[in-house]
């Protein structure tokens, strides 16, 4: 579902990420796990077709995310990190709104209302954005990116700010996604990792430290789970 | 093309249920009705001065209140457009969904002399009044609201511009500002300052002051259509290639 080759990207002198190689396979969630400041944020913006990247090639779905940006955008449902929305908009209305410009054109309704349940975030549909906790703006931002029923679902620290018994409810939420949908989701919690993903990506300083199914990482880098958590 | 209708009417909903399109609208109301009243009592108690002038032509042009109209307010309806988006970061979420820069420059282009015509919408009322006491110029009242709108299509489409270079509202309003006192009012003045034809020739061709007073009149001149119309077209491909330029850094 994802690929990338030698995927680079600099800020003037800075480099951010550096040579990232990696490859995700269809169906399946994905941790990608790293200490802040490691290059996720900045490595999920490159694959969302936001950030294009100094050198180095990614792919999703099979198409380049550079030169054929719009048809990959069209694959992905991207949830950047502390998730920018609209406080003016009502719940509904922002979704639908979204679903317009994601080109849902026949039953719009129907997809909202479909994403509105899944979600978590029906209850609120009529509500203004700005009013609501955190813990429901997050799970906006996620109803935003299932709207379209893209195969691939990009988060950015989805749990990031929430209480724990949020972060135990959104868990589960992404679980009962994975069954549709590949889930590329960015943490520096191991635990996190451990509770939903079948694999990982593991980044440290701008470069790919380990990636593949979890145990297998697990097995190779003993002790590395205690790093992060 | 549909998704340029999506962002328009989430432009309206944007700035229609924000205070400041209020704030702007009344203090442009505010303005705009003592300007009138002023030239509309002008008219009465001093008939001689005004000459064969009706109220509603000195609105649109003869004095340079009209340009100080456009100056001060017409930055303000475009400032938040992209300025807005930034500071919210829902610039991120708006350029990670399939949309082009030129379908979301349309947009919010669109939106913004949405706004831009409404604030000039009441002022229609003005010529009601002027109808109580005299004769009212239908055709030349049209081509004074024709002018605002090309003149505005120009200023907005620069607003828009700036607005995708600054990085807050107010910065996108003090280079929209500047770009039309600066640039576009004082190339104007140069047709008074030159005294050789063909120089004096070419500033008039861009003089603000003067396309307005031949719209308030009645004359719309394919000249002024030209210019405005490259100014803003050039404005808002430049603001498409800013969006690009700006994501890449």
């Amino acid at each position: 579902m994802i690929e990338t080759h030698q995927l680079t990207r600099r800020f003037g002198s800075r480099t951010a990420v550096e040579a990232l190689t990696f490859s995700i396979p269809k169906g399946s969630i994905v941790g990608f796990l790293g200490p802040n400041g490691a290059g996720k944020s900045t490595t999920l913006k490159m694959l969302a077709g936001f950030l294009p990247p100094t050198s180095g090639t990614a792919r999703v779905g099979g198409l380049d995310v550079v030169t054929d940006s719009l048809a990959a955008r069209r694959l992905i449902g991207y949830m950047p990190e502390s998730v920018p929305l609209h406080p003016e908009m009502r719940v509904r209305e922002y979704l639908s709104f979204r679903a317009e410009i994601k080109g849902i054109t026949r039953q719009r309704d129907a997809a909202v209302d479909r994403a509105l349940e899944l979600a978590d975030v029906a209850d609120v549909a009529a509500r203004l954005i700005g009013e609501l906790s955190k813990g429901y703006k997050q799970r906006v931002g996620l109803a935003d990116a299932l709207v379209a029923r893209p195969p691939l679902l990009i988060l950015d620290e989805p749990t990031e700010g929430l209480d724990p018994n949020q972060i135990l409810r959104f868990r589960d939420m992404l679980k009962r996604l994975g069954a549709e949908h590949t889930i590329f989701l960015s943490t520096h919690i191991m635990q996190e990792v451990e509770a939903v993903c079948e694999r990982v990506v593991i980044i440290h300083k701008g470069h790919i430290a380990a990636s593949g199914p979890l145990e297998e990482v697990r097995a190779k880098m003993t002790g590395a789970s205690a790093t992060w958590s | 093309m549909r998704t340029a209708w999506a962002i328009y009417k989430r432009e309206l909903i944007g700035t229609f249920c924000s205070p400041l399109a209020y704030v702007v609208m009344v203090a442009f109301l505010v303005f705009n009705g003592v300007v009138f009243w002023f030239f509309m009592s002008m008219t009465a108690d001093n008939p001689a001065l005004t000459g064969s002038r009706s109220p509603l032509q000195m609105f649109f042009g003869s004095t340079i209140l009209s340009v100080l109209t456009l100056l001060v307010f017409s930055p303000a309806t475009t400032m938040r457009t992209f300025a807005e988006e930034r500071r919210s970061r829902t610039f991120e979420t708006l350029f990670t969904a399939p949309v082009t820069d030129v379908e979301v420059v349309a947009g919010k282009y669109f939106g913004s002399m949405t706004f831009y015509a409404a604030l000039w919408a009441p002022t229609l009322l003005y010529a009601l009044v002027v109808k109580r006491y005299g004769p009212v110029d239908w055709g030349a009242l049209a081509s004074g609201y024709a002018g605002m709108l090309l003149i505005g299509s120009a200023f907005v489409a620069l607003g828009v511009l700036m607005s995708a270079i600054a990085r807050s509202q107010v910065v996108a309003y003090m280079l929209t500002f500047m770009a039309i006192g600066g640039v576009m009012f004082a190339l104007g003045l140069g047709s008074y300052v030159f005294q050789e034809e063909s120089t004096r020739q070419f500033f008039s061709y861009v003089n603000l002051w003067e396309h307005m007073e031949h719209f308030s009149v009645g004359l719309i001149d394919s000249r002024a259509l030209v210019y405005y119309g490259s100014v803003s077209l050039c404005s808002l491909a430049l603001a498409t290639r800013t969006l690009a330029v700006r994501r890449e850094s």
